[in-house]
C-alpha cells in the first residue's frame, strides 16, 4: 500500500509466509481445533528441529487480496460446520485487523477428527447409553 | 575556509547506509530483524535483507524485516518506514528518498517464564 506520508514515497507490503503465520496463530485459538494438519514436506522439517509457525496453513496474495488455505483436525464431537465457520471468522478478523489487508477466502479443510479428547457433552452421551 | 560556491562532492558508501537503515530499523520495538525470502536469495538479491540504491535523483532503499507475531504489522512497517525516513534525512538530505518496507516472516514471542 502507498502511504499517505508526504515526507517519503515508498511502499509498504506484507509477505503470504507471513500472512500465513498469522492465520495459523488465529486457527489455533479455536478450541475445537486439535492442531494444524502439516504436509509431509512440513512434518519432516518440524522433526527436524525447523519449527515452522505456518505449517497447515497455505496463503496466496493478489495485490493487498489474500486467499488462505487451512488444512487442520478438529476435536471429535463438534459440529464440523460450525468449526469450519468459526474459523474463518476468527482467521479473517485477525488477518484483516494485524495487517490492513483484505482477506477475500478463507478454505478450511478439515484433515482430520481427534477422539483422543472429545468434547465434554460426547463424553457426557456416551456415560448416558451406557 | 570553504568557498560557498565551491561544490564538495563526496560520496556514501552503500555498507554505510545498509547499517544506518538497519540501525534505525532495529530501534522499532516488534521489530526481530532483517532477512530476505529464500525466493529472493534465489533470485541473486543480497542475503542481509537491505538493498540500497543511490543515484543522483535521491535515495531507494528496500528492507525486508522479520517481526514479532502480534503486533499490527501495517503501523509497524509505517513506523519503520518513518523512523529510516528520519534518520536518512538528518543525516544524508537525499533530494528523493523512497522507503520500500517487506514484512517478510514473524516469529513467536519467547515465552517469559
Amino acid at each position: 500500500m502507498n502511504t499517505t506520508n508526504d515526507q517519503y514515497a515508498g511502499t509498504i507490503s506484507i509477505s503470504e509466509r507471513a500472512i500465513a503465520v498469522i492465520a495459523a496463530q488465529a486457527a489455533e485459538t479455536v478450541d475445537q481445533v486439535v492442531s494444524l494438519a502439516a504436509s509431509i514436506a512440513e512434518g519432516v522439517a518440524a522433526k527436524l528441529g525447523r519449527e515452522n509457525l505456518a505449517a497447515g496453513v497455505t496463503a496466496h496474495l493478489e495485490g493487498h487480496v489474500a486467499e488462505v488455505t487451512i488444512r487442520l483436525i478438529v476435536r471429535y464431537g463438534y459440529r464440523i460446520p460450525d468449526v469450519a465457520l468459526q474459523v474463518q471468522k476468527i482467521v479473517k478478523d485477525t488477518v484483516e485487523q494485524m495487517t490492513g489487508y483484505s482477506v477475500a477466502a478463507v478454505h478450511v479443510v478439515v484433515q482430520g477428527i481427534d477422539f483422543t479428547q472429545p468434547s465434554a457433552a460426547m463424553e457426557m452421551r456416551d456415560d448416558h447409553d451406557r | 575556509m570553504i568557498d560557498k560556491e565551491q561544490i564538495l562532492h563526496y560520496e556514501i558508501a552503500d555498507t554505510v547506509l545498509v547499517n544506518l537503515v538497519k540501525l534505525a530499523a532495529m530501534e522499532v520495538s516488534g521489530v526481530v530483524g532483517v532477512s530476505t525470502s529464500l525466493r529472493a536469495r534465489f533470485n541473486g538479491q543480497r542475503a542481509r535483507g537491505i538493498t540500497v540504491i543511490q543515484t543522483d535523483a535521491g535515495l531507494a532503499v528496500d528492507i525486508h524485516i522479520i517481526a514479532y507475531y502480534g503486533e499490527n504489522l501495517e503501523r509497524l512497517a509505517v513506523q519503520v518506514q518513518q523512523i529510516i525516513g528520519n534518520r536518512l534525512r538528518t543525516m544524508i538530505e537525499p533530494k528523493e528518498l523512497h522507503i520500500n518496507v517487506t514484512i517478510e516472516d514473524l516469529i513467536l514471542r519467547p515465552k517469559i517464564i
